[in-house]
């Protein structure tokens, strides 16, 4: 027995010898941060900030405010980042004024020794006025366990205090998919957003006015669903109905419908599309005409795919939604300026626990006259709360 | 022609060859076939030249096999247990003085109940690299095995060679659908010295080519869950993550064994191998490998074989030293076709060493033989994933006893079988505390932690009996039953029923 334990005891020690001589260094690559304001904020200089590192295949995240004369230096494990500054800038002239900016760099490849990168700031003035409060694009599911679309819709929400026209007021659905990033030629997506599903509200201009505090529902089919389906939502009081293709079309003539200038708003039922929201400037034939947007990407098979779209230019645009879910997530497909971050309904493709929720936009303050303001900081992810009760539902 | 008609055709000429052969004595067949002293001593006759030696008699069998296991603790990506039909035939047809003729074939069709966060086959081969999900279920199986050598002596030196090719395919009927293909084919070659008339020594070099299809496939039209590609202890690449659902795994092992012998199955043998597994994994939308295991297999096999009259006994030594590395490659999205490949790490690293010893003392005769005997093992496995750091860490010993009880009755014999085991876990520990504690993930790495460091207590017992049909033939019939208790009152149980003809 005295021979069996000196084994075991021998053996034991071998184990932890050699367990005690592992390594598991992972070489690391020092990055600099150079933190960039551009020409057009001449006058500014950095007063402080952060940076977020997101490395995208194992999701880890690190942060760091150790700035010194606008450069970072990090120590990072080799990958491939996303990068958010978010900061302030003070004037070095004249009547002191400080600023908010940010700045976002996607898919930087981190690997060998050193690496440096630029980040270049913009300028964060979130403005009053029209914006997204709630999108219902998941459909719903019948008691019989069947998919049932023509339910969905958009609640656009006047969040300023003066009362708004929602005339001309255009929805496009992104035309790129937030699941899979692509090279495209040319890229506009700094001054543009890209769809080919517009639609928009009509009027003259002063048609549909919107109170500060109140909303406009725009449904899909304006219809009673729960006729068909239990477990959907009666749309009969939307303010406006969408022109959807004839086989799902269902119209209501109590309810005004909106002018479709370009293609169908169908609403991508797994979130992988991005909505904005933006004031038509001149007529829907010069739109058609002068914002058309012919590019080109590198298909799956390898091959180049020439086609046409439109773009929105992004100073028209109000407010933007991105869209999509975890586990296919590739990039947001609007200016980090409009949205820089993205909300969901699911967490991977095809999520069955999706149907029946909705993205609802947090409520930021209640004014003194009760008028409730929403969250508004050009990021979905802080601003909208995910996987929401549709509020139109009982 | 399908597979089983072919197994079906080398079954008859299995059975043709076997009745065409001049053999000895069916009770002495049976007496080899069922001698413990046989089953430790086969795999020191691995050598495909020096296979011959490993037993005294020709044989041939054709059995039929039904197995049902079910395990309370078990490692969620292998099953819960299995019921399983098998058919199997052998043939081992010793000459030599011209060519030895050894061969294998059997079909295997199989429930393995309650794999969970696997959807890939062979797990032991392409670990931790397999397809998962939460969901998993009972999964069906259908393998096909196909082996066979030969060796024969050229002038001063004994050449051998064998071969076999091993096909599974799985799959399941409802959701998650996975449908896997592999194929493994083993090539040795050997060359033996006689070095005298009681001694040999020998050396084999082997070749494993492994190759897997492992597809999964959803039909519920509401959707599906994440599918991730578990890169060691549940960490998954989370830009891989999501709807990639076709994988192809390619492995290549390569090896060496020098084997020392006795020639007459007396005295010392000395077994000393090593293996080099290769294993690559790609997705089919991604251009280069996601991840890679490289291992190195290191073992020794001593044992001594004491014979006096119809005295027996045996002492055996066993070591194994296996390491693991995984390197697991990191990508962007740069937009293009395929992912970019920016780097790749060695992010997952397992080590196990086992040593066990086993002692057996016998007497054979005519009437009665028994056989008693003891083993012990040691044994120790430290799994880890670097960055989030992830690890298991456990070491095992385990005692067990044995009879055999073989009786002859007339015509018929009887064997009888008992075993206990008791093994005890010495030192364990583990760190996944960067988990989401909600995530099945984080239970599954418990459930696995558990059961790889339970105590466990088990007792089998068979009862096996041979009974001559005619001069060359005979028939058998063997029941078993395994019942096992692990830390917790958790308990497992396995019964085997046998039957079959042996000439």
């Amino acid at each position: 027995m005295k021979n069996v334990k000196m084994i075991m005891s021998t053996l034991l020690a071998l184990t932890v010898l050699l367990n005690a001589c592992k390594k598991s260094d992972i070489p690391q690559t020092t990055l600099t941060v150079s933190i960039v304001i551009p020409k057009t904020l001449e006058g500014f200089t950095l007063k402080s900030g952060l940076v977020t590192f997101k490395e995208v295949n194992s999701g880890r995240v690190s942060t760091s405010s150790a700035i010194s004369n606008n450069t970072l230096v990090a120590a990072l494990q080799s990958g491939s980042y996303n990068i958010v500054f978010e900061g302030e800038i003070e004037s070095t002239t004249g009547e002191k004024v400080i600023s908010k900016v940010r700045a976002v760099k996607d898919g930087v490849i981190v690997n060998g020794t050193n690496l440096s990168t630029e980040l270049s700031v913009f300028l964060y003035k979130p403005q009053e006025g029209f914006v997204i409060k709630e999108i219902f694009y998941t459909g719903t599911v019948t008691k019989e366990g069947k998919t049932y679309n023509g339910d969905k819709y958009f609640i656009i929400y006047n969040n300023s205090e003066n009362v708004l026209y929602a005339d001309s007021l255009m929805i496009a659905e992104s035309e790129f998919l937030t699941t899979t990033k692509r090279a495209y030629t040319p890229d506009v997506m700094a001054t543009d957003f890209t769809s080919k599903s517009i639609v928009m509200i009509p009027g003259t201009g002063k048609t549909y006015p919107v109170q500060p505090g109140a909303s406009i529902t725009i449904a899909n089919n304006a219809m009673n669903h729960l006729v068909y389906n239990d477990l959907s939502v009666d749309l009969r009081n939307a303010d406006f109905e969408l022109t959807l293709l004839s086989s799902i079309n269902v119209d209501n003539p109590q309810v005004q419908d909106l002018d479709n200038i370009a293609g169908y708003m169908t609403m991508h039922n797994r979130g992988f599309k991005s909505y904005v929201i933006a004031k038509m400037k001149g007529t829907k034939d010069n739109f058609l005409t002068k914002q058309v947007y012919n590019f080109d990407y590198v298909n799956s098979a390898g091959k180049i795919t020439t086609t046409t779209a439109y773009k929105i230019p992004n100073s028209w645009i109000l407010d933007a939604v991105n869209l999509s879910v975890a586990s296919e997530f590739n990039w947001i497909v609007t200016s980090p300026v409009l949205d820089m971050g993205w909300t969901y309904c699911g967490k991977v493709d095809s999520d069955a626990t999706r149907y029946g929720k909705s993205v609802i936009r947090k409520v930021a303050k209640t004014e003194t006259n009760g008028r409730v303001v929403l969250k508004d900081t050009n990021n979905s992810a802080d601003d909208f709360i995910p996987e929401s009760k549709p509020s139109l539902f009982k | 022609m399908d597979i089983r008609k072919l197994i079906i055709l080398s079954v008859f000429l299995g059975v043709a060859n076997a009745y065409a052969q001049d053999t000895t004595a069916h009770s002495k067949r049976v007496m080899e076939q069922v001698s413990p002293i046989t089953t430790l001593l086969t795999e020191s006759y691995s050598s495909p030249s020096l296979y011959p030696f490993s037993r005294k008699y020709n044989y041939s069998l054709l059995a039929a096999n039904l197995e049902d296991s079910k395990r309370d603790l078990y490692l969620r990506q292998e099953g819960s247990g299995n019921r399983a039909l098998r058919i199997n035939s052998e043939s081992f047809l010793k000459n030599l003085s011209g060519i030895s003729l050894w061969g294998k074939a059997y079909y295997t069709n199989e429930k393995v109940k309650q794999v969970n966060f696997n959807e890939t086959l062979d797990y032991q081969y392409v670990y931790p690299y397999v397809m998962a999900d939460t969901i998993g279920g009972d999964l069906n199986a259908e393998t096909y095995y196909f082996g066979g050598g030969l060796s024969k002596k050229i002038g001063g030196l004994r050449y051998g060679i064998q071969g076999s090719f091993r096909g599974i395919q799985s799959y399941r009927d409802k959701d998650p659908r996975p449908k896997n293909i592999s194929s493994d084919i083993d090539f040795s070659v050997s060359v033996a010295k006689e070095l005298n008339k009681q001694r040999a020594l020998s050396l084999d070099l082997k070749m494993r080519k492994y190759n897997q299809n492992n597809s999964l496939q959803f039909v519920n039209e509401l959707g599906f869950p994440l599918v991730y590609h578990d890169a060691g202890l549940g960490v998954y690449n989370e830009l891989l993550a999501g709807t990639r659902m076709q994988a192809y795994y390619k492995g290549l092992s390569l090896g060496a064994q020098l084997n020392f012998l006795p020639t007459d199955l007396k005295g010392l043998s000395v077994q000393l191998g090593f293996n080099r597994f290769n294993l690559d994994k790609e997705l089919s939308s991604i251009s280069t490998n996601i991840s890679e295991a490289k291992e190195n297999h290191a073992y020794l096999l001593l044992a001594y074989h004491h014979q006096v009259h119809n005295h027996n006994f045996l002492v055996r030594l066993k070591g194994t030293y296996v390491k693991r590395e995984g390197l697991e490659a990191t990508f962007a999205n740069t937009g293009g076709v395929s992912l970019y490949k920016v780097s790749e790490e060695v992010r997952y690293e397992r080590e196990k060493l086992n040593v066990k010893l086993d002692a057996t003392y016998g007497k054979t005769a005519k009437s009665l033989s028994w056989f008693l005997g003891m083993d012990g093992t040691f044994g120790t496995d430290n799994e880890r994933y670097i960055l989030p750091d992830r690890f298991i860490d456990y070491q095992t010993a385990s005692v067990g006893v044995f009879a055999s009880l073989t009786k002859s009755l007339g015509k018929t014999s009887l064997s009888l079988d008992m075993r206990a085991n008791q093994l005890k876990v010495l030192n364990s520990d583990y760190s996944w505390s960067n988990i989401d504690t909600k995530k099945g993930i984080y239970q599954m790495l418990n459930t696995n932690y558990a059961y790889l460091t339970a105590d466990i207590f088990s007792v089998s017992s068979s009862l096996r009996a041979d009974f001559p049909l005619n001069a060359k033939l005979g028939a058998f019939a063997k029941a078993k039953g395994m019942t096992t208790n692990y830390t917790g009152d958790y308990k497992g149980t396995e019964f085997l029923f046998s039957f079959g003809v042996l000439f």
